[in-house]
């Protein structure tokens, strides 16, 4: 098996199990690593072609997303932060006021 | 005045929008101002007539600039012979209804009044548009003032009829959009990437022909729904149930005349082939509706809906007229286009007149009112003659014209429509002996004002246009000749068969023209 | 890679409009800090340097920078007027509600105008990281917006579920975003139009994962269906300007990316499956969201599920990319801003608890208690159902007008008969503000100046579109052409 495959079959796993676990975990915390969990995914792929093309951008394009996925979180646990204090309760389910 | 057209279009909208700023409570200043407007419009529509030329097939008076160049899109205005009487229609019938409506608008009357003469600019642009775009802008744009009008002042039932009128419409008309659109891209293809809407550019593009069955049945949907053609008619009951006055006056009148004037500007012209592949199912369509509209409105208890459900029976005939696709049937056509808009307008008017004073439009309330409002009465009888056809009044003709025509193209549809005219004898008559003659039965009967000087004053005209097209159908009829021949000669090129009557046969033929008329046609 | 030097001639030019926004943001927080009295001032400030920014476009330099990644041309103009123009209305809108709700802060107003500059830089990305940066700048101020109202626990609810949805979805684009390196070697679009362009290109099945995941991002963020739940939930329990600001804005953003996207992917599309993907997501767009905006008693609710249907048929005209293709988007937006942010303002202006739902009946009888907000309303609702005279008739011939002469007549026939549907819940809210007698206890409307002449903007707008749209279209094509033209 070509080295990259094997690369892009981990990143593939890593990306189901945090896609999965947004789906059906109910605790806003660990939604948010699951959440994670699939943008560093995406990171295990960006370097992994970056490395086999010989090419910066997929590197460039890494650094950029961790920084994004750090703005992204703050904002995130701050939301969560919030609706603790709204609920005291940080189960996805709780938050039902909206009909939907 | 080069851009008379434009003027008379517009000015009922110009006039509408400074009436937004006047104070509420200057009731007989905004009634009056309407009033006064919609006067104006309707004697500068009267230079459109003087300004007409006789003999002349296509538009005249023509203002054409460009709005969408991007799109071939103008704004071009223009009448000819089949356009020009619908316009004086429109122009004559909404000073008429705003005086009948002087004193029965209690609620909201100066947004009444806007509507109204939003509606006036709206139909006219639909008549005076001879760019495909333009027409449909129009066509739509009536459909907002007429829903408001329903839906605000209509009866108990006006907000479940206004927008089953709106959503019937609209769905027709939506589909012909997309008939236009597919239209002008072909037409923009064939024409090596030109894009026009001009009505007569679009005459020539060449349609294979399932495109065009399918656009056929795309416009004529939108038509048939408008007119309303048996079995999409049922809007059209509830509509003039609900609707005041006002509303009913100018749907029937005007609005359904909508349907009836596209399918002579668009549907036959455009897709000559479907139209004469077609022509049968509608004229079945028609006729079924004239006789079924007559059978329906004989046993209807309310006079509104008695006199709703005579336009269904009427405009059959118009439907008829045009699909028989004779010089004398269409002519017939397009009169009695106005003869009901004349006929059926005075009609709801004097149902109205009754139902402002007693509350009620149910036949069996009433009888021997001959009595107590004797002016009434002779009014009604002459707007029901004028609607049952007797000679010497407008009915007649239209009907005379349809008939004989369509009598040589399709002689057994023609003869089960002649019997839509006795039944139309039978239900009015039977109207007019329950309402008006015998004892009076109800007590509340006894002391009915009688007719009011300004609705006798909106009748006036009515009355006046009745007997001149009776007696003196030509002075209409020739004007509208050598339009509706060159219609005629558009659609015989296209496929020579015998059905189509030839316009120099046909005008021979016609009965009711005279010697002078058909020089003016030789051209 | 070449050697250019890292920044050109003029490249403070090139981001004017940008570093408006971003200095401008900056100094109304310090404005806000330093001078808390005069905090009820942020708001017109805020106007003030929208309208600075739209007057910056008259120097911008146009051509590709910082490496060829950042592309302006008359189509980014446009779409900058369309962003400048929804960040004006909903300042204005917000002026009042903030102030009505009692939380007025210049930090509100400066989260619109980053979340601006993201919008602006995914218009102008010519990179997929400038266009992902920018979507993600967007979300951000996004989520903090849309919890502004934070003692409400609908506007918090709502800024999570956009969180989590946002998020996820934005896994999803950078997922796709990663393949299609791999494949293509590049994440600047126009080397990637240069290898798609290649005759002897395979399309390998790892290249439609990539374009399925990328299209689910790009939906999600869109709001088409199926990707389509979270809008309802948002958009009810967003502060109300927030809510038509993200129903307007956002799309535009993206939509303008994704035809960059589209366009660099052109030559390959005919051989491959993906745009009937994107056609079947615009159907069921349509027919999802009017169908379902029928049974919608909460005005922001309908009006959610009526976006969704109207991001339907914008992407009809994506199916082919072409220069009527891209102008119809791009009139498309700008009339949506108009009406949507319209019937958005006269909803934001219902004075009640914002945690109740603004349904219909808070509506009925206005056209005769405030006839110029009704007047507004009505005005959105016909537009929004494409009736003639007004903008949303024009820019909807367009559309279906582009779908129907590049062959996709069987769509637009879908669009036609939807907006049918369409037509009643529009009318409804007619039926509800002229025909429906007001109720006793009825919904105050405060409306303050800024939110009035918002309203006045968008009617004004609305038929000057729809009737001289001549100058929008000569623009747009124009703009058009230049993007296509390369």
């Amino acid at each position: 098996m070509p080295e990259i495959d094997a690369w892009l079959m981990l990143s593939g796993t890593i990306f189901t199990v945090g896609l999965v676990g947004v789906i059906i975990r109910r605790n806003m915390i660990t939604v948010l690593m699951c959440i994670e969990l699939m943008l560093n995914a995406v990171n295990i792929n960006l370097v992994a072609f970056s490395h086999r093309l010989g090419s910066l951008e997929g590197q460039v394009f890494t650094i950029f997303i961790i920084t994004v996925a750090a703005g992204e979180a703050a904002v995130g646990l701050a939301i969560i932060i919030q609706l603790y204090r709204l609920r005291s309760s940080i189960n996805v389910d709780e938050a039902r006021e909206l009909n939907g | 005045m080069t851009n008379l057209l434009s003027i008379v279009l517009w000015l009922p909208l110009l006039a509408a929008l400074p009436l937004a700023l006047f104070p509420r409570r200057a009731d007989a200043a905004i009634k009056g101002w309407g009033l006064f407007f919609s006067l104006v419009t309707f004697l500068l529509s009267l230079k459109i007539v003087l300004g007409f030329q006789e003999g002349i097939a296509g538009f005249q008076l023509i203002e054409s600039v460009p709005w969408i160049p991007q799109w071939g899109i103008r704004y071009s205005l223009g009448v000819d012979g089949i356009s020009l009487w619908l316009v004086m229609l429109t122009t004559l019938l909404t000073p008429v209804v705003l005086l009948a409506s002087w004193n029965s608008i209690h609620k909201h009357p100066k947004e009444y009044i806007i509507a109204m003469l939003v509606m006036e600019t709206a139909m006219i642009g639909a008549f005076l548009a001879t760019d495909v775009m333009l027409f449909y802008s129009f066509f739509e744009l009536t459909l907002i003032p007429m829903y408001l009008i329903i839906g605000v002042w209509g009866g108990a039932n006006r907000v479940y009829a206004a927008i089953k009128f709106f959503i019937f419409t609209i769905a027709g008309s939506l589909l012909m959009l997309l008939g236009i659109i597919y239209l002008g891209a072909l037409h923009a293809r064939q024409s090596g990437g030109v894009p026009s809407f001009a009505v007569q550019d679009l005459y020539g593009t060449a349609l294979s022909p399932t495109v065009s069955t399918l656009l056929f049945i795309a416009f004529t949907l939108a038509f048939a729904i408008k007119v309303p053609l048996f079995p999409l008619h049922t809007w059209l009951p509830d509509a003039h149930v609900e609707a005041p006055t006002g509303g009913s006056i100018l749907l029937a009148g005007v609005m359904l005349k909508l349907g009836t004037y596209g399918f002579l500007r668009f549907v036959l012209p455009y897709f000559p082939k479907a139209s004469l592949d077609y022509a049968p199912i509608l004229i079945a369509l028609a006729v079924i509706g004239i006789v079924y509209g007559a059978l329906v409105a004989w046993v209807q208890p309310d006079m509104k809906k008695l006199v709703a459900y005579s336009s269904v029976s009427h405009l059959g005939f118009c439907v008829l007229g045009i699909f028989a696709m004779t010089q004398a049937s269409i002519e017939g056509s397009i009169l009695q286009m106005v003869n009901h808009g004349l006929s059926t307008g005075a009609l709801f008017l004097l149902v109205g007149v009754i139902y402002e004073r007693r509350h009620t439009r149910l036949l069996a309330d009433y009888g021997g009112i001959a009595k107590t409002m004797p002016l009434y009465a002779v009014c009604f009888v002459i707007a029901m003659l004028s609607s049952v056809g007797l000679p010497g009044l407008n009915g007649f003709v239209g009907e005379f014209l349809i008939l004989s025509g369509s009598f040589r193209t399709y002689p057994g549809w023609t003869t089960v429509a002649a019997t839509g005219v006795i039944l139309a004898a039978i239900y009015l008559l039977w109207l007019v002996q329950r309402v008006f003659f015998g004892p009076i039965t109800n007590e509340e009967n006894r002391h009915i004002p009688d007719i009011a000087w300004n609705e006798l004053l909106a009748l006036a005209p009515l009355f006046v246009f009745i007997v001149w097209i009776g007696v003196h159908p030509n002075t209409f009829l020739r004007k509208m000749t050598p339009s509706v021949e060159q219609l005629l000669a558009q659609m015989s090129n296209e496929k020579p068969q015998e059905k189509v009557m030839t316009a120099s046969s046909s005008t021979k033929d016609s009965g009711l023209r005279t010697q002078d008329s058909r020089k003016a046609v030789s051209r | 890679m070449n050697l250019t030097p890292l920044l050109e001639a003029h490249w403070i030019n090139a981001i004017l409009p940008e570093l408006v926004l971003c200095i401008g943001g900056m100094f109304l927080i310090l404005f806000d800090a330093f001078a808390p009295k005069a905090r009820s001032l942020t708001g017109p400030i805020a106007v003030v340097i929208f309208i600075l920014c739209a007057w910056s476009q008259r120097f911008v330099a146009v051509g590709t920078f910082f490496g060829g990644t950042y592309e302006v041309g008359g189509i980014t103009r446009v779409f900058d007027i369309t962003f400048v123009l929804a960040g004006i209305l909903c300042t204005l809108l917000s002026a009042d509600y903030l102030e009505r709700e009692g939380i007025t802060g210049g930090e509100f107003y400066a989260l619109l105008m980053w979340g601006t500059v993201g919008m602006m830089m995914m218009a102008k990305g010519l990179d997929l990281l400038i266009i992902i940066l920018g979507l993600e700048l967007l979300s951000i101020c996004i989520f903090v917006l849309l919890g502004f109202q934070r003692r409400l626990p609908v506007s918090n609810e709502a800024s999570l579920k956009y969180f989590l949805m946002g998020a996820f979805a934005t896994g999803f684009i950078l997922y796709g975003t990663a393949l299609f390196y791999g494949a293509t070697e590049s994440t600047n679009i126009n080397v990637m139009a240069r290898w798609f362009a290649n005759p002897d290109v395979t399309i390998t099945p790892l290249l439609t994962v990539a374009f399925v995941l990328l299209m689910a991002g790009f939906g999600f963020k869109l709001a088409l269906a199926p990707f389509h739940p979270w809008a309802p939930d948002v958009y009810q329990g967003a502060p109300t300007p927030v809510a038509g600001w993200l129903s307007v804005a956002p799309k535009a953003a993206t939509l303008i990316a994704l035809i960059r996207i589209f366009h660099a992917m052109g030559p390959v599309l005919p051989q491959t499956k993906w745009m009937t993907i994107v056609a079947w997501l615009a159907v069921l767009s349509m027919i999802i969201g009017n169908s379902v905006a029928i049974a919608q008693r909460d005005l922001k609710r309908m009006l959610a599920y009526s976006g969704i249907a109207q991001v339907g048929y914008m992407t009809i005209a994506m199916l082919t990319i072409n220069e009527d293709a891209v102008a119809s988007i791009a009139i498309y937006t700008i009339v949506y801003a108009l009406m949507n942010l319209g019937a958005f303002g006269v909803i934001s202006m219902l004075a009640k608890n914002q945690n109740d739902p603004q349904t219909l009946d808070d509506i009925a009888g206005l056209g005769w208690r405030r006839p110029f907000h009704a007047l507004a309303l009505a005005v959105c609702m016909f537009s929004l159902s494409g009736l003639p005279p007004t903008g949303g008739f024009v820019s909807k011939f367009y559309i279906f007008r582009t779908a129907v002469q590049s062959g996709h007549t069987g769509i637009a026939l879908i669009g036609i008969i939807t907006s049918i549907a369409s037509v009643y819940y529009y009318l409804r809210v007619v039926y509800y503000l002229y025909m429906k007698e007001s109720a006793e206890g009825q919904t105050r409307i405060d409306g303050g100046i800024f939110a009035t002449g918002a309203l006045a903007i968008s009617i004004i707008g609305i038929f000057l579109i729809g009737i001289w749209p001549t100058p929008l279209f000569h623009a747009a094509s124009y703009a058009a052409h230049l993007l296509l033209a390369r």
